[in-house]
């Protein structure tokens, strides 16, 4: 197959990914129209409890879970949960893709519009999401736009695409490289959070293969949109294009509503609860 | 709560919550003024689309236009090139417009945020 989108899912002991990315597959399917590639140890799990995931899943590709870390998922302002984080798979993406041109999402990315196929027809072999906007636009008090206050921009692995070239293999073969030597690279990169994170390792990966500089010119913006709302917000409901969310300003919540718009749903326990009720008709 | 100080909030609130939807229309208006072409990113700004328009009317098949990122793209149809961008921007800029009206006509944080 040449185009195709790839989700990775690892559970933790309160957090669903399988079905966040059988969800996350659904709006692929209805959006982008392309076979989507599931990677997750969850292999038995998936046919026992989502025997429909055949709908929207075309691959399901088995691996171990990586090795996790812990980390502070919030559900709302006021409530949050200390679990499990098996992200750092990521790196392993080129290796494991079986398309040709490769699109990854994070499960918590979904799809509203069609405007992420541009890539597909684009000339380039690598690029990763790096423009976001907050659903409270008023926000001014969070800033994903570096690693760190003093170190460098920061590029989201929330959204990857790449051809299977050598450019490509290159900037994955380095995160990988980055990720097992961490330590070192969180302290040259004055980077305060000591748990691994995607996003890092891909920001200085990019920074390293552009010459340590900070430039425009590689990697290019994806096509689209990147609307992102914290673990503080809170997902209410989704109805065909549209989503109703309640963003948190302080210590109270503002309404949003965003129309055909891709957006990062950080708040992992809202989500699966809106899920539960969209699988509950399946 | 006194009931002044009450009104005046729910409508600090809707004030907030309005601001934000024109924030996100705007924001969500530029995104949709992309318009892709020969694998290149191009804004459909009006001055594009006039500029543009004047090489088309120059009668040039091929022609040479800057992209988003800076980079030289030969154009083949100038014609198809300039209508594509112009029904970009038209319907980016009616689909902002009727948005923008039901924003505007609704007067409370429910029917603002309502699916």
């Amino acid at each position: 197959m040449s185009n195709g989108v790839v989700l990775f899912a690892f559970n933790n002991s309160s957090i669903d990914y399988i079905k966040q990315a059988i969800y996350c597959a659904k709006n692929v399917k209805k959006y982008l129209n392309l076979p989507v590639q599931l990677i997750t140890d969850g292999v038995d799990y998936i046919s026992d409890t989502f025997p429909f995931y055949t709908d929207y899943i075309d691959e399901l590709t088995y691996v171990p879970a990586p090795q996790g870390s812990t980390k502070t998922f919030y559900n709302g302002i006021y409530t949050n949960k200390k679990l499990e984080w098996k992200n750092s798979a990521r790196s392993s993406a080129y290796d494991l893709s079986i398309f040709e041109k490769t699109l990854v999402i994070d499960t918590d990315f979904l799809i509203f519009n069609n405007k992420l196929l541009e890539c597909f027809s684009s000339q380039e072999d690598f690029m990763i999401a790096k423009n976001y906007e907050l659903i409270n636009t008023n926000n001014k008090k969070i800033d994903f736009t570096r690693i760190s206050d003093k170190s460098i921009p920061m590029y989201w692995a929330t959204i990857l695409y790449f051809t299977k070239s050598e450019t490509a293999k290159t900037i994955f073969d380095l995160t990988s490289h980055i990720k097992e030597n961490y330590e070192y690279y969180r302290t040259v990169y004055d980077i305060t959070e000591s748990k691994f994170r995607n996003d890092y390792a891909f920001s200085i990966a990019i920074h390293m293969m552009r010459g340590f500089r900070e430039s425009p010119i590689w990697p290019k913006e994806l096509p689209g949109d990147m609307w992102v709302s914290t673990d503080k917000d809170i997902l209410l409901d989704i109805k065909d294009e549209n989503v109703q969310m309640l963003a948190h300003i302080d210590y109270d919540y503002l309404a949003v509503k965003l129309t055909a718009s891709n957006i990062h749903v950080m708040n992992k326990f809202s989500l699966n609860e809106f899920i539960d009720k969209e699988f509950s008709n399946v | 709560m006194d009931e002044r100080l009450e009104k005046a909030l729910d409508f600090s609130k809707f004030i907030e919550t309005q601001t934000n939807q024109k924030n996100i229309l705007l924001k969500n208006y530029k995104s949709n003024l992309i318009y892709y072409a020969y694998g290149h990113k191009f804004v459909a700004t009006p001055n594009f689309i006039n500029f543009v328009n004047l090489l088309a009317s120059l009668g040039e098949k091929q022609v040479v236009v800057i992209d988003d990122n800076d980079v030289p793209v030969y154009v083949d149809d100038v014609d198809e090139f300039y209508k594509e961008l112009l029904e970009t921007y038209v319907h980016a800029s009616s689909k902002y417009a009727n948005e923008f009206k039901t924003i505007k006509s609704n007067r409370s944080v429910e029917g603002l945020a309502s699916l």
